[in-house]
């Protein structure tokens, strides 16, 4: 699931270890996700790290740019994190790049960092611009067409079922109706029946916009794939069977109920990411229903220590930014040496947010290694809170 | 530096004007572009892009617009950037070139290609602006600076580049500190208020 892209420009070439998530069949494959990278900068430089790295330069560079070509203070100084950039002349710039020599750039050798960088970032777009775009189409429809569409059907379900009512039982008298209008003059004269039903039917009708779950079921043909993303459902759905008991909102164990019950339904061994993004929701809805005879055997697959091990790992390491105001979900891929395999964000801000957890790259130990042949699945949730989950899955 | 506080409309002149001098870029393939890119509204014909160019304030004659609305801003700016990407190698060589120049401790002009660059950039200049005009150094200077601005707008991002420079260069220079009302006085227990709000889901 990962590519490597490259960037190539006479002074400078960027090679980037990228993961790609699969859409839905109507969106591009973009990849979501660099996991590192590698520049060289002329004969200069060679430097290889992640993906928070690499978006350091970049706006580290674009913020330079901007600075040099508003012409407000010379010389310029950009500094992001530990990545600074400095002008000594409009020809002649450097780059301090953390443990390593100054880097002299000439203008040209700018540009084409600039250049390749650039190019990456356009490569690299993020999910939740591919699913707005999608939403955007679906947005495009105007709102009185669907308003229409959907009194088409209403209209269309309540004649069929005064239709069906009536045939029931008088099969062939379509004789002039004596109480209901409802049967034949539908088809030629619609009048009649709206003026009674369709008020209190459009009155609903202007939420359906709104409420982005509420709309696939009208147009499902149009929109394969709204629910994944910008919901925060895996945050949120989980509780309700429980919520529907006990309502009070503690949210570090809600989860962990869920822990228990969840593994079951997800009953692939080597996980398909297409069924990984668009089942989870679903699943966890019926698991939440119909799941606890059928989880203890899926929850035995994957050793306590394992879990405590990778729970410790993220524990330690979990700094929940400010701005995080929902759960981030991932599934977990680790190899029987207990290195990661893969990690695959399951919900919208997760995608958003997945350069600031601590997620580490591939291959790196996240366990000690366990008996068995198979790579294991992990949940892993982290909260706002800064609390952290994980849990087994079949 | 005479393109630091220039209105928008002077700064896309210039622009102009530097892409005329270094890529031979004549009003033809301008209006092509704009066409091309949907821009026929603002950009119809010869006489449009002279009336849009000639409301630069630092034009002879301002016989033209006096007034570049938004859009007419961002269509030129878009078709500045996408003409320097279309001529992105003859920007990168002229700077090469000039890195060059400055190595070997030669002044810019000793290159024929920059020379022949800034004595276009120069008569241009002269010809078209109004007195009273920058000197020839001054003028060099400009030219040059605006190779280094042409540079970046060739890149991939290079219309957002040169939009954040426009709007960057006409802000005013010093940033007033914004000195909103005094604040009510606040009773002594709100003081804790704050933490009460902690950014949760919960």
């Amino acid at each position: 699931m990962s590519t490597t892209l490259s960037y190539h420009q006479p002074t400078c070439e960027l090679e980037v270890a990228a993961e790609f998530l699969p859409l839905s069949q109507t969106l591009p494959r973009a990849p979501v996700r660099s996991l590192h990278f590698t520049l060289h900068l002329g004969q200069q430089l060679t430097v290889t790290g992640n993906d928070r790295q690499l978006y350091r330069l970049k706006t580290a560079v674009n913020t330079y740019i901007d600075a040099l070509l508003s012409r407000r203070v010379t010389p310029v100084t950009v500094r992001e994190d530990n990545i600074s950039l400095r002008s000594r002349s409009l020809l002649e710039h450097e780059l301090h790049w953390p443990e390593h020599e100054v880097v002299a750039l000439k203008l040209t050798e700018l540009y084409d960092l600039a250049t390749v960088l650039d190019d990456w970032s356009a490569a690299m777009q993020p999910l939740p611009e591919l699913v707005a775009t999608s939403q955007a189409k679906l947005a495009q429809i105007p709102i009185w067409l669907k308003s229409t569409a959907i009194a088409v059907g209403v209209l269309a379900v309540f004649t069929l079922s005064q239709q069906w009512l009536l045939r029931s039982p008088m099969p062939l008298s379509q004789a002039p109706i004596p109480t209901d209008q409802a049967s034949l003059p539908s088809l030629t004269t619609p009048l009649p029946l709206p003026e009674p039903t369709l008020n209190p039917e459009l009155a609903p009708l202007p939420t359906t916009p709104e409420a982005p779950p509420a709309t696939p079921p009208s147009t499902t043909e149009l929109v394969p794939l709204p629910p994944p993303p910008e919901m925060p459902p895996p945050a949120v759905l989980p509780p309700p069977p429980i919520a529907a008991v006990e309502p009070a909102p503690v949210p570090d164990q809600n989860p962990d109920q869920n822990a228990a019950v969840e593994p079951a339904p997800v009953p692939d061994q080597n996980p398909d990411q297409n069924n990984v993004v668009v089942e989870s929701p679903q699943s966890r809805v019926s698991a939440g229903i119909s799941a606890a005879p059928i989880a203890p055997p899926a929850s035995s697959s994957v050793s306590a220590t394992t879990l405590r091990e990778v729970k410790t790992y993220f524990q330690d390491r979990w700094q929940p930014p400010t701005s995080l105001d929902t759960s981030l979900e991932y599934r977990l891929v680790l190899n029987p040496d207990g290195t990661l395999a893969q990690a695959l964000p399951l919900n919208g801000a997760a995608v958003r947010f997945i350069d600031r957890t601590p997620i580490p790259l591939r291959e790196s130990p996240l366990a000690s290694p366990f008996g068995s042949n198979q790579p294991i699945l992990l949940r892993l949730v982290l909260m706002p809170s800064g609390t952290v989950q994980v849990f087994g899955e079949s | 530096m005479l393109a630091t506080s220039l209105p928008i409309k002077a700064q896309i002149d210039l622009i102009l004007l530097s892409l005329e001098a270094l890529a031979h870029i004549g009003s033809g393939e301008v209006l092509a572009l704009a066409g091309a890119m949907g821009f026929e509204a603002y950009l119809p014909d010869r006489v449009g892009l002279w009336r849009l160019r000639q409301s630069s304030p630092l034009r002879r004659g301002r016989s033209g617009r006096r007034k570049l609305d938004i859009d007419e801003a961002r269509a030129l700016a878009l078709v500045c950037s996408r003409l320097a990407q279309r001529h992105q190698q003859t920007i990168r060589t002229a700077v090469e070139h000039w890195q060059q120049q400055v190595e070997q401790q030669h002044p810019p002009y000793h290159d024929p290609l920059l020379g022949d660059y800034l004595d276009r950039f120069t008569s241009l200049y002269a010809e078209r602006m109004a007195s009273p005009s920058l000197n020839g150094e001054e003028l060099t200077q400009l030219g040059l600076d605006l190779l280094v601005d042409l540079l970046f707008y060739s890149t991939p991002q290079g219309s957002r580049r040169l939009w954040m420079a426009l709007l960057e260069r006409t802000a005013p220079p010093e940033e007033p500190p914004l000195e909103l009302l005094e604040p009510e006085p606040t009773p002594q227990p709100t003081a804790d208020l704050p933490t009460l709000f902690p950014h949760s889901d919960a």
